[in-house]
């Protein structure tokens, strides 16, 4: 070997030597520091986003759902202009400069700049290239029926807690476990895959509530609202069977999407929160008391002819003077006198008894936030005038729940039902985790009072009732009409120009579909609930049961074509008229 | 043994180059690895894409699918309104018996 080959060799050897030196340094002495620095510049720790679950009608229909809205943040420690920094983003984020200057000249190390941005707007913010910005995943709880059902589904928080409505009741459900989750990346930000979701979704809620049939009910609360000027309204409609609430509204109301714009008022549920005194809708308790008592018949005569009677020193009036008065004439014509008169011939231990029996005096249990148990004084607490008073629905405080549930009770055949507005919980993959049970039900009444109090009921729903607005073509209704003055605030008396105007029935009378209240606070021009609430109530249920292909009864009593499957022309008979 | 001299040489060649072929069967299993992950990660951000682009369309549909904006649209601009009860016979469906279906109601975990 020459010398220059050996002087080449001997500088190759020593360069790979020192190599050799620097990667012993490297991969063994400094092994410990310089793979800590490694594994913070390769890996990225990002929050894991966490989607609400969903909520659905009872046909699966989409009422709340989520949107991926990234959420902006900076850090001003590394914002180097400011002033400028903040000129850009006012024109993208559509927000006054001065705004994000005060966020951006913060002396903390994370400032939100704008909460849950659209996609469109993310990107142009991106395009921007600001030093300092940086986006969080995160989603935003949307309601794509805007106002509908808002008093049923509730809403969110900025950071997607429920505050009101289903949002709040099923929080536990609807929740998921957030997090971090660390992501491998190289030089240039690409990621590598190392496993994991980055994601996590809960639970999601299915509703009793029929998209279809609510918004029909809002739709007709909405006219109602605008003919009767009213200070506010509230429609429920039940499946009395199983207590699923069909559709549920109440108006004013607000966008769930929105709620902040809309007064605390507005987004109350009023149909399960507002106490009102129900008037002649709470003569039910007297008549079921009279009827499973057997203190009176249907045909027990009362004598109502004086149209007024003295109670504890006050004096209690009919509308106008009726005469001598059956049981049935009595809830049929709205009776004061007579329904104070059997209220009286039961004794308050008695009356009392159903008044506790149909529930009143404690919540329904439906599972939604804010429900009010009502009013109700025990006997003991009873003045002169309290059992005249209750028989005709005054010194007592229902909700509209409570009312409707008692009517149920007479619908399905004597049992109190509870009222229910989630089926069912999902699980992520769609499988049943929880399932609401509806057979939760107590028999109250017996099948004879049922009978008896459904033809009172619908004796109400007929040209001499107090209800003859509340029919429906081809169907019998049967139902009860409730009007009460309001306390005016500043005398502390009744007042004589605000009422509380109210019908509750059920449709078909026989066979009923759905049992349904409408209560409006302070109508104007009119104010009888026969005159008020009951056209809405048919309204409804007319809609309702062309909604449901519910046939007329009339046309059931004939022999209708019959088509079965697979054969042609089975017909035993055909009519049509 | 001069076929033992080339068994010798052979089995020297491979040896000598067996550490090479193993760092390299190592290195290209690592980077295959690697650009497998890359793959797998460029998935993994296109699922999340498409899952957020599909709630994005849920939304839209659940908007335009809203049983109020179709009464409106029906009744304003087709002229549809619900049906006269009073003009409506309805027809009953005997349905014959069915084999045997696997029902959804038994899913409950």
């Amino acid at each position: 070997m020459n010398k220059r080959a050996l002087l080449v060799a001997t500088i190759v050897f020593v360069m790979f030597f020192v190599v050799f030196l620097r990667l012993i340094d490297l991969m063994l002495l400094d092994h410990e520091k310089l793979s800590r620095i490694a594994r913070i510049q390769q890996t990225k720790g990002q929050e894991i986003l966490v989607r609400r679950g969903t909520i659905y009608d009872r046909n699966g229909r989409e009422l709340a759902i989520n949107l991926e809205r990234p959420s902006l943040y900076c850090d001003p420690k590394i914002i180097t202009s400011p002033q400028k920094v903040a000129y850009s983003l006012g024109r993208v984020l559509k927000k006054r400069h001065r705004l994000i200057l005060k966020n951006l000249k913060a002396d903390r190390r994370f400032v939100w700049l704008a909460r849950k941005v659209k996609p469109e707007v993310a990107e142009a913010v991106q395009r921007l290239k600001i030093e300092g910005l940086g986006f969080l995943p995160d989603t935003k709880r949307f309601y794509p029926k805007g106002t509908l059902a808002a008093h049923v589904l509730g809403f969110v928080d900025i950071d997607n807690r429920g505050l009101e409505g289903v949002e709040h009741t099923y929080e536990k459900y609807l929740v998921a476990d957030g997090g971090r989750v660390y992501l491998t990346r190289d030089a240039r930000g690409n990621i590598l895959y190392r496993g994991g979701d980055y994601e996590s979704v809960g639970d999601s809620i299915v509703l009793t509530i029929d998209e279809g049939l609510q918004a029909i009910v809002e739709e007709e609360l909405d006219r109602a609202l605008k003919k009767w000027q009213a200070e506010a309204i509230t429609a429920i409609m039940m499946d009395p069977y199983t207590g699923e609430i069909l559709a549920l509204a109440n108006r004013p109301t607000f966008d769930p999407n929105r709620p902040g714009r809309f007064r605390p008022s507005y987004r109350r549920n009023r149909a399960i929160t507002d106490l009102y005194e129900p008037g002649s809708t709470f003569k039910i308790v007297m008549a079921a008391a009279a009827l499973e008592e057997r203190v009176a018949g249907l045909n027990s005569r009362f004598d109502c002819s004086e149209g007024v009677i003295e109670v504890g020193g006050k004096k209690i009036r009919d509308s106008h003077k009726h005469g001598v008065l059956t049981l049935k004439e009595i809830i049929q014509k709205s009776s004061n006198v007579g329904a104070v008169k059997v209220a009286l011939k039961l004794g308050p231990e008695r009356f009392f008894r159903y008044v506790e029996l149909f529930g009143f005096g404690r919540k329904t249990g439906i599972d939604l936030t804010g429900e009010s148990p009502g009013i109700v004084k025990p006997p003991r607490e009873w003045s002169g005038t309290t059992q005249g008073a209750m028989a005709i629905g005054y010194e007592v405080m229902v909700t509209p729940l409570q009312i409707l549930r008692a009517y149920a009770a007479v619908a399905n055949g004597g049992y109190l039902v509870r009222p229910h507005i989630v089926s069912a919980v999902l699980s992520p993959e769609g499988l049943i985790i929880k399932k609401v049970n509806s057979t939760d039900k107590e028999k109250i009444l017996s099948s004879r009072t049922v009978k008896l109090l459904k033809e009172a009921f619908k004796a109400v729903v007929s040209e001499d009732g107090t209800a003859a607005q509340a029919t429906v073509p081809g169907n019998t209704v049967a139902g009860k009409t409730g009007t009460t003055r309001l306390i005016d605030p500043k005398t502390g008396r009744y007042s004589y120009k605000d009422f509380v105007s109210s019908f509750v029935g059920m449709v078909p009378a026989d066979n009923p579909a759905f049992v349904m209240i409408v209560v409006i606070w302070k109508p104007k021009h009119k104010y009888y609930g026969g005159e008020v609430a009951a056209p809405v109530f048919s309204d409804i249920a007319r809609k309702a049961l062309a909604y449901r292909y519910i046939p007329r009864e009339d046309i059931l009593k004939k022999n209708i074509l019959v088509v079965s499957r697979g054969i042609k022309n089975n017909i035993s008979a055909v009519e049509v008229e | 043994m001069i076929h033992n001299r080339r068994g010798g040489a052979v089995i020297k060649l491979i040896l000598f180059l067996l550490p090479f072929v193993l760092v390299f069967s190592i290195i290209w299993l690592r980077s295959s690895i690697t650009a497998l992950e890359y793959q797998l990660g460029q998935l993994q951000l296109q699922k999340i894409r498409l899952i957020n682009e599909k709630s994005e369309l849920i939304a839209k549909r659940a908007e335009l699918t809203s049983v109020r904006k179709v009464e409106v649209l029906a009744s304003k601009r087709i002229g549809l309104g619900y049906t006269d009860r009073t003009r409506v016979f309805y027809v009953k469906e005997v349905a014959p018996p069915v084999p045997y279906t696997a029902s959804l109601n038994n899913q409950e975990r």
